[in-house]
């Protein structure tokens, strides 16, 4: 069998939804939907996939995952923080997605990608401001959004600066388009292998530490 | 650019962006363990600080109790001792019908004191605050005060007594102890009342006298060393176990000091 990048990628997924699962008792509310996120994103990619390998387009699935993403990453995070910013940062993201969508509706929304990659940092960094204003004697590890936060500032920070470079030196190269596509699917990597020990490890948010 | 240095540029840029993404997560953990330890000194050091002014509180009431006892000791049970001595100093026992009454009466002197000596021994015991219920604690420092200066005292209980945890029961009994101990030497009273009331949820002790009051705001104003040094004690107490506390006075009405938890 031919190797494909895919497939430590839902061997992490699986791996992480398999642990989320086992651990769902225990898991805070906040954690719970960033779970449910993990296995919405194994179904895109395994019926993106699925499509590629058909030959039949798989842009639509991509586009709606961003929207999809973005609401569940908003839902997540307010539920974590119960902050108003968080709710109307992620209303406007999904408006500003939509609208590039619908603008060129037969692409892959480049322009919405850029905007969900810098909410999500913006959300982790918010979030990471949040956690030092905590007065708390609880470990750090034991904030699945520090782990969370930490992996979505890596992927969204590489992501946004992958895209800067590709409109930047308007990239033609087979050489740096596989470059940045490294990029991209090692920051994956890192983002997914990140859910592992915030679904392993005890849950404490901001809110109640 | 050629494809060689778009190449370099690019591995610059993703190595720095990473380097840089790294340095922030690592200052990140390390700037929040050293908050973490300041915090913890910070917890230990108000724990300290908590048991220090607990320790103070309970000194207090016993120095309080031993006072009451010297006084008691002096004022009535020595009196009745004096006078059963100076009963059987007299006594002529050749003289019989004389005899038998001035026994009689000494027996019930003796019994008095015995009496007297029996409720004594009970604030002996520098604990009793912390293991009676805070309505008894308070009923017997009222009696102490009706006899002492002669005032009308009220205690109401509402709702179903429960114990509170010793931190608050000796705080607040302290408390209460202080601001009668104010309206007896200041306010000269006619009436000092104390209120309890138990919710599910709630708490409230309420001292109130109807003696000569005092101008709170002018008190707070001026700084009025000594009066302010006890509220300001009282106020960061009651603070302490969490409890909000609450003064209202007027000149010629009297004073009420609300505590509530």
């Amino acid at each position: 069998m031919e190797y494909n990048y895919r497939y430590p990628y839902f061997a992490i997924l699986i791996l992480g939804i398999g642990i989320g699962i086992y651990r769902h008792p225990n898991l805070s509310k906040s954690t719970r939907i960033i779970l449910y996120l993990s296995v919405i994103t194994l179904l895109t990619e395994v019926i993106a996939y699925w499509q590629g390998l058909s030959r039949i387009p798989n842009l639509v699935i991509y586009n709606s995952f961003m929207l999809i993403q973005t609401a569940l990453l908003g839902l997540a995070f307010t539920f974590e923080t119960s902050n108003r910013q968080i709710k109307v940062g992620t209303l406007f993201t999904i408006i500003i997605v939509s609208v590039f969508w619908f603008v060129s509706i037969d692409k892959f929304n480049s322009n919405g990608l850029v905007a969900v990659l810098t909410f999500i940092v913006a959300i982790s960094l918010f979030y990471f401001y949040l956690l030092i204003k905590t007065d708390t004697v609880v470990p750090l590890r034991n904030f699945p959004f520090f782990w969370f936060s930490t992996g979505f500032l890596i992927f969204g920070v590489l992501n946004v600066v992958g895209f800067g470079l590709i409109y930047l030196l308007d990239v033609e190269s087979q050489i740096l388009n596989s470059v940045f596509s490294s990029i991209r699917i090692y920051s994956n990597y890192f983002l997914y292998a990140l859910f592992i020990p915030a679904f392993l490890l005890p849950q404490n948010s901001v809110k109640n530490a | 650019m050629n494809i060689t240095t778009e190449v370099i540029v690019t591995i610059i840029a993703t190595t720095v962006v990473l380097l840089l993404l790294a340095v922030f997560v690592i200052a990140f953990v390390f700037y929040f363990r050293q908050k973490q330890i300041q915090f913890k000194a910070d917890k230990k050091n108000m724990e300290v600080a908590f048991e220090q002014e607990l320790l103070r509180t309970q000194i207090e009431v016993q120095e309080q109790t031993l006072q009451h006892i010297s006084q008691e000791l002096h004022d009535n049970i020595g009196q009745i001792l004096s006078l059963v001595k100076i009963n059987l100093n007299n006594l002529d026992i050749r003289e019989e019908i004389p005899a038998i009454q001035k026994i009689d009466t000494t027996k019930t002197l003796v019994s008095k004191a015995l009496s007297d000596l029996r409720s004594l021994s009970k604030t002996l015991d520098a604990n009793y605050v912390l293991r009676s219920k805070l309505s008894e604690a308070l009923r017997f420092e009222l009696d102490y005060i009706h006899q002492a200066c002669g005032c009308e005292t009220i205690l109401e209980v509402e709702g179903e007594e429960r114990l509170l945890p010793p931190q608050q029961q000796v705080v607040l009994f302290r408390i209460a102890q202080e601001v009668m101990n104010n309206a007896v030497k200041h306010a000269i009273p006619r009436t000092l009342r104390i209120d309890l009331a138990f919710g599910p949820n709630h708490f409230l002790l309420r001292i109130s006298d109807d003696g000569a009051g005092f101008d709170y705001e002018q008190i707070q104003k001026e700084g009025a060393y000594e009066k302010g040094a006890g509220l300001t004690n009282m106020q960061n107490r009651s603070r302490m176990i969490g409890a909000h506390f609450d003064l209202q006075s007027q000149i010629g009405k009297g004073t009420s000091v609300t505590l509530k938890i």
